[in-house]
């Protein structure tokens, strides 16, 4: 007993004399929460680094929290040219007292510029290097990351961290941010049959988007071309499509949903319908799945697969504007056909986008791959190629489950 | 402590064992598995739980015939010193290379993830201290220290698995037949080393009740398969077959993706007991169990003297590889690859001496 | 593992103003020789001492066996027991005593050579008084040599204390007497009730009545005039009512004292120790015997609420520092005639009375014998107190957990030797220690018990929590401030980091001076003067409080940790376990702060491994978690009381099962079995 007791102690002891070489106080390191990546201009890169300012956010040790002044003052943006993203940061120690460090950064922005020439390569350091999580976000964003990042002020919050993390979090009830985070990012990628989605974001474009009031979908805006005055400068909305790591082309909101549908992760969205018996006026109803959508791929005689969709939908009928009755049993199935035509025009054109694109991002392919019995046989099928020319057809089925609480509207006279 | 001879029930037999056996589920090994069967491996541990079941139902054949003995000492005296000694080394070959390895990559795993500024030796040396004590103590220490921590490791791995179950997707058992039934079933056989580990019975036989040998092997054996198989399934299931096999550790990287809210994210700290608790848990019964066959070569009457020397091989073990895919690759090859045909080589050659000695056969009815 | 660092210090602050013994003093030179010789001369002695006390014993208990059984109302309290108890520890004593001279013999002159040369004389007296006792002189016939012997043993006139009342017993003629008691720790009323006024005024009247009736002229005064005492055999007179007595000293012992409980001494050691306890001896001139009369009454604490054990829900009563309220207390609660109280006495310099309780169709025999072995082999110098002979018979005295249950309330007792658990109580001490005792014991509180079973399952899981964090709280906010800042929500980090940026010292030192200073208030406010207790929560507020914070010496984040490491330690029902819990976990801050969580992790595997092996009595102190065994439902939680079916395994009681598997009744109509089966 003694002996062990004394072995014990020596031992810890040495480990006293030793240890300690990775204590380091939360008030030594510099906190990243986002990064940015843009082609550089005097190397290859240029990094960005969002760094919080830690006693703006706690309010100093006591004292009076940071003067609101929308979020300004609570962190600071450093951009550095650099020839790989980990140079960065050990560069970045030499800027910054704190040692660097990235276990906190929520978002790795892209510059749209950076991912058409492809962002694959980058993702090796996040899968290997251990202060990079795959529950970070990658979004693309119109224009300068650095620019981006740095007008990017939270209005709501002090955190800059919180805000980027619920900007995301967006996805969970609306449909215009696709759900993707660098895990399914880097997945998809890495995956035949499938491609990802990445959330495209942008700086509030001040000049008009459109010359003209005709009627347009909500769905149809996305990053960069909302129309709208004041709020933060950052906006997310809509989806960059990605294909090999490299960005092919951008979805707006509305494709996003659809994308998101496919995945079981559209929670809900809200639909403007156009009224099928009052032109100009909207049916406004609630979307949400009834089921995952039931593919079913068969290879055709060509040896192209020719792909069935049957889409389930159910909801709410939020507000109708023409005040037409169609709350009946016998008359729910015009509004309900009419959502359905609707419906479908959305998954049409996100299909024909995605087939134009080559990119299969509504994850068609993984069903596909139930047609066959081992991995080197479905490799060897070569999806990728043969998807764009695949015939797709949609069904979609919409009911009414209820009617908010108006049981029957009377129009207005 | 050694002054009396160690006590172990059924529950804590059956806990070592499984532990002994799975406990390097958490380390690197998993990948390989992965390599052979793509993304139908979930098969691969089944079938490899099949062969194991098989292979402890022999080695308790052949130590049901001694009662009181363990493997070391039925070989003596069924096969004669020289040709035991053979066998001896081979046991110890697989508790020293096994503790070895996984010395080396459990610390390499937390350099890795958690102190990448410590210089490996000071966290080897941290686990060695933790597993020379308890080795040390004896085997009771050792066994109830795992009958005891036991809980902590299952509810963690449970927590695990139900908290990626978010990030499941179904697809990933199609194709259905991964890479061909012949690849798979290939990849089965020469992973069967994974249950090498069920020779641990064989040391631990003399202290376990009398009669209670085959429910401690075939328990363990299953447990240990549940968790092998849970544990291959579900990286699978999260990260797909091509991008799974790219991961040196899937059990860490399960644990930093699970986000449940803005609150609970990177948490693999809250996972680390598993890891350290499971693989110290490994090495204190390898040390203990090398000591043991030690003792037993050199028919000494306590195993304590052994516990440093066989801490000295371990480590020598653990830094002869020169890097930590070196060690994985080392560790598949040596260990995890044919190492259980060699035992049960071994067992098939004490039944034959039991059955050409005839006293073993009349015995083995009798005890079985 | 000490003991070098011990011999260090001594080697450093040896500062005796002598001249460093000689080489030929210090026995360096010699040593072989007389440990040879010693060692003989040693074991002639011991097995000398050994067989004397042997027959002695043997003599002994046959003469009294003889006394005894004329007697029925011969019941003293020290009992039968007792008294081959006070045997047994004389026999040990000579041998020590043979031995331990010895031993300063070979040790050159011992440490206190000189004070020893100086009073040398007065070592010789106390030698030659220690005589008397350990050579188990017996009494003498005549009441002016006993009383001269007392005296001396008494330090009297010196000593105050022990008081020699003359009397004359009232007969006819008067027989001279006395009686010898300690003052203060007899009780006076009794004394002059019970014994002065029988013996000095209402014995006449009997004698008187006997006389009339005139068969035996003048009894008394025949044999107080003889030197020997003439034995009134059943042949010697006719008279049937004086045939029942033997002599005087038996009839003044049967029809004339009216003490509860009256005993014989024979030895003089016998006499002191019954003095020395509260006991009156009462000598007769011509009877070479002393009768022991129970006349204790010293003041002691009557039974109030318990001070460390409340409960909410239960008795609140709590032990004493009487012993025998102490065993009525827990004989009250367990109305059951297995249950036996054995008494031992416990010491070796000043031996105490030590109560060893178990119910005797119950606890393991094993266990009993094991517990009274230990109890009997102490030879403690001190051991009046259960916290000094429970680390006497502890099975590992090295570890960090208490390996037997203290307890100050009788319920709990109760209910442990219920379970077959053996409690020794012991005199002038209202805490009970009871054996075995588990890791879940430690963690348990009667009141888990009393409350219907899902709040006292609830209660226990809130005290784990405690433990938890009482433990390792700190631990892991070093570690996790300090090594993985990446788990901290982000939003925390902020808040921590922020309230971190004007604190000077590293998260460890704050940590360690917080705790520090928590322990310094908790140990201050046991030791404060009740009067001045108040101040102390005031500089315990500061302390812990706002000017810490404010004063930039501690992040405030801290306050709330050190707060709630406090809250969970108090709910640790036991106190040294709590104690070891406060001490270890300033061991679990070092490893966190050596290398985080893989450290602490590293010390609980170590901690668990090393309480593995802990054994209480036998029992593995995990069990029965590890190892396993058979599990009632109240190990961890706490399950219905209808479902307490069996005893706990590891106690391997006799009777296994607790109550029958229908332990209600009325449940099934009519057939009302329920208790039948006990």
């Amino acid at each position: 007993m003694k002996r062990v007791f004394s072995v014990v102690l020596l031992l810890a002891t040495v480990m006293m004399l030793g240890g300690c070489y990775d204590y380091s106080e939360p008030d030594e390191k510099a906190w990243i929460l986002a990064l940015g990546l843009d082609k550089g201009r005097q190397n290859v890169l240029t990094v960005t680094a969002v760094i919080a300012i830690p006693k703006a956010i706690a309010g100093g040790g006591g004292g009076e929290p940071a003067a609101g002044g929308a979020g300004g003052g609570t962190f600071f943006i450093v951009s550095m040219e650099t020839p790989t993203l980990l140079s960065f940061l050990e560069l970045l120690d030499t800027v910054v007292d704190r040692r660097a460090d990235m276990s906190q950064t929520k978002w790795l922005v892209c510059s749209r510029e950076l991912a058409e020439e492809g962002i694959g390569r980058y993702f090796g350091p996040v899968t290997r290097f251990y202060q990079f999580r795959r529950s970070a976000h990658v979004v693309i964003c119109e224009g300068r990351a650095e620019d981006f990042l740095e007008q990017g002020k939270p209005i709501l919050e002090d955190n800059v961290g919180k805000y980027y993390e619920l900007l995301m979090r967006g996805w969970r009830y609306t449909e215009f941010i696709p759900f993707d985070t660098f895990h399914f990012l880097h997945l998809k990628s890495n995956t035949i049959g499938v491609a990802p989605v990445a959330p495209l974001a942008a700086l509030n474009r001040k000049e008009p988007v459109y010359d003209d009031n005709t009627p347009k979908p909500k769905g149809a805006y996305q990053a960069g071309r909302l129309p709208r005055r004041g709020g933060g400068e950052i906006e997310v909305m809509g989806g960059a499509a990605f294909k090999a790591g490299r960005m092919v082309g951008t979805l707006d909101a509305d494709q996003v949903g659809v994308q998101k549908m496919f995945f079981g992760n559209l929670k809900r969205t809200i639909m403007d319908v156009p009224d099928p018996e009052h032109p100009g006026f909207f049916i406004i109803v609630d979307v949400k799945p009834r089921y995952n959508p039931r593919v079913d791929v068969r290879i055709g005689e060509d040896d192209l697969p020719e792909i069935s969709v049957e889409v389930g939908l159910e909801g709410t009928i939020m507000s109708i504007q023409s005040g037409e009755e169609y709350e009946t049993p016998d008359r729910l199935p015009v509004l309900e056909q009419a959502v359905e035509r609707a419906y479908l025009e959305d998954i049409n054109k996100t299909v024909a986008k995605s087939q134009a694109l080559g990119a299969d991002f509504l994850g068609l392919g993984l069903h596909a791959k139930k047609l066959f019995l081992t991995w080197p046989q479905w490799v060897a099928y070569d999806w990728d190629t043969k998807y764009p020319d695949a015939t797709i057809n949609v069904s979609v089925d919409y009911r009414v489950r209820r009617v908010g609480l108006i049981h029957e509207t009377v129009p207005l006279k | 402590m050694s002054r009396f001879k160690p006590v172990m029930g059924v529950s804590e037999g059956i806990t070592l064992l499984f532990i002994f056996i799975s406990a390097k589920v958490f380390l690197a090994h998993v990948t390989f598995i992965l390599h052979d069967g793509m993304n139908a491996s979930w098969v691969i541990p089944i079938i490899n739980t099949l062969i194991g079941l098989l292979g402890v139902l022999l080695l308790v054949a052949v130590l049901n015939g001694h009662p009181g003995k363990d493997l070391v000492e039925i070989g003596e005296e069924l096969a004669g010193p020289y040709i035991n000694t053979l066998f001896s080394l081979f046991y110890l070959a697989v508790f020293v290379i096994g503790a070895g390895f996984t010395l080396r990559f459990v610390s390499e795993r937390v350099v890795a993830g958690f102190l990448p500024d410590t210089p490996i030796s000071m966290v080897t040396l941290s686990f060695l201290v933790g597993t020379v004590t308890v080795a040390y103590l004896g085997l009771e220490a050792v066994s109830r220290t795992a009958r005891f921590l036991v809980v902590v490791l299952v509810v963690s791995t449970l927590a695990l698995v139900v908290l990626t179950i978010p990030f499941w997707q179904g697809h990933v058992f199609y194709p259905l037949l991964g890479a061909g039934v012949w690849d798979v079933l290939r990849g089965a056989l020469t992973t069967t080393g994974n249950y090498v580990q069920i020779l641990l019975l064989g040391i631990i036989y003399p202290f376990l009740p009398q009669g209670k040998a085959r429910l401690v092997g075939v328990w363990g054996v299953l447990i240990a398969g549940f968790f092998f198989t849970i544990l291959v399934v579900v990286p699978l299931l999260i990260f797909t077959f091509p991008t799974v096999t790219e991961m040196s550790l899937p059990t860490f990287e399960m644990s930093r993706i699970i986000n449940i809210g803005r609150f609970g994210q990177r948490m693999e700290v809250v996972f680390l007991p598993i890891w350290v608790f499971s693989n110290m848990i490994f090495m204190a019964v390898s040390l203990y169990a090398g000591a043991a066959v030690l003792a037993r070569l050199f028919k000494l009457g306590d195993y304590r003297p052994f516990v440093l020397a066989v801490t000295v091989f371990t480590t020598v073990m653990a830094y002869m590889p020169l890097n930590s895919p070196q060690a994985s690759y080392w560790n598949h090859d040596y260990l995890s690859r044919y190492s259980f045909y060699v035992l049960v080589l071994i067992m098939l050659i004490l039944l034959l001496a039991a059955r050409l000695k005839g006293k073993g056969g009349a015995k083995n009815e009798k005890g079985v | 593992m000490f003991s070098w660092l011990k011999t260090l210090s001594k080697f450093i602050m040896y500062q005796k103003p002598q001249p460093a013994p000689s080489v030929f003093e210090s026995g360096i030179e010699d040593r072989p020789l007389e440990e040879g010789e010693k060692s003989k001369a040693k074991s002639k002695a011991k097995s000398k001492a050994k067989s004397k006390s042997k027959a002695k014993s043997k003599s002994k208990s046959k003469s009294k066996a003889g006394g005894n059984g004329g007697s029925d109302t011969d019941s003293n309290d020290s009992g039968q027991g007792n008294q081959d108890q006070h045997q047994l520890r004389d026999s040990e004593q000579n041998n020590r005593k043979n031995g331990s001279r010895k031993r300063n013999s070979r040790r050159g002159k011992p440490r206190n050579a000189a004070i020893q040369k100086k009073y040398s004389d007065k070592v010789a007296e106390n030698q030659d008084i220690d005589q008397i006792l350990n050579q188990k002189v017996e009494l003498s016939y005549r009441l002016e040599e006993n009383k001269q012997v007392l005296e001396k043993l008494f330090r009297v006139p010196e000593n105050k204390d022990a008081v020699f009342r003359s009397l004359s017993i009232g007969t006819e003629p008067p027989a001279q007497a006395m009686l010898v008691f300690i003052d203060g720790i007899t009780n006076a009323q009794v004394q002059n009730l019970a014994v002065l006024q029988p013996l000095m005024l209402l014995s006449g009247a009997r004698d008187i009545r006997q006389n009339r009736k005139g068969d035996t002229p003048a009894e008394a005064g025949v044999f107080l005039q003889g030197q020997e005492c003439p034995r009134l055999g059943p042949g010697n007179g006719e008279n049937k009512e004086t045939a029942v007595y033997k002599d005087f000293f038996d009839r003044v012992k049967q029809a004339v004292l009216p003490n509860n409980q009256v005993a014989e001494g024979r030895t003089y050691d016998q006499v002191v120790y019954d003095v020395l306890n509260g006991n009156s001896a009462l000598f007769i001139e011509g009877y070479n015997q002393a009768l022991l009369l129970e006349t204790k009454g010293w003041h002691f604490r009557s039974v109030s609420p318990p001070q460390v054990e409340a409960v909410i829900r239960g008795p609140q009563e709590a032990f004493t520092e009487m012993l025998r309220v102490n065993t009525s207390l827990v004989r009250k609660i367990i109305h059951r005639s297995s249950l036996v109280t054995e008494f031992i006495k416990v010491g070796y310099n000043a031996p105490m009375q030590c109560a060893v309780m178990y119910v005797a169709d119950l606890a393991n025999p094993d266990l009993v014998k094991e517990v009274k072995r230990r109890l009997e082999s102490i030879r403690a110098d001190q051991t009046y107190e259960t916290g000094l002979a429970e680390q006497m018979i502890e099975d590992n005295p090295l570890h960090m957990v208490p390996q037997v249950l203290t307890t100050e309330r009788p319920d709990r007792v109760a209910a442990s030797l219920l379970d077959g658990k053996v409690a020794v109580l012991m005199d002038g001490n209202p805490f009970v220690m009871i054996m075995p005792c588990t890791f879940f014991n430690l963690m348990q509180s009667p009141e888990d018990a009393y409350v219907r079973w899902p709040f006292g399952a609830f209660m226990r899981l809130i005290r784990y929590a405690g433990l938890f964090l009482a433990l390792l709280l700190p631990a892991h906010y070093v570690a996790i401030v300090a090594y993985h800042q990446e788990f901290i929500p982000t939003d925390l980090l902020m808040a921590i980091t922020g309230a971190r940026e004007k604190v000077p010292f590293p998260s460890i030192v704050e940590v360690l001076i917080m705790e520090a200073a928590f322990e310094l208030i908790r140990e201050a406010g046991v030791r404060i003067p009740g009067t001045i207790g108040t101040t102390l929560g005031i500089v315990g507020a500061l302390i812990l409080g706002q000017a810490a914070v404010a004063a930039n010496i501690v992040s405030p984040i801290l306050i709330i940790v050190v707060a709630v490491t406090a809250l969970g330690s108090f709910a640790i029902p036991n106190y040294s376990f709590s104690l070891s819990i406060r001490l270890l976990r300033f061991v679990y801050i070092l490893f966190a702060s050596l290398s985080g969580l893989l450290g602490i992790l590293v010390g609980v595997f170590i901690h668990v491994g090393v309480m593995s092996t802990v054994k209480s009595f036998g029992v593995p102190f995990l069990a029965p978690a590890a190892p396993v065994t058979r599990k009632g439902r109240d190990y961890f939680m706490r399950g219905p009381v209808w479902q307490q079916e069996t005893r706990p395994d590891y106690l391997d009681p006799l009777k296994t099962k607790r109550q029958p598997q229908f332990s209600r009744g009325w449940l099934n109509d009519g057939d009302d079995k329920g208790g039948a089966e006990r």
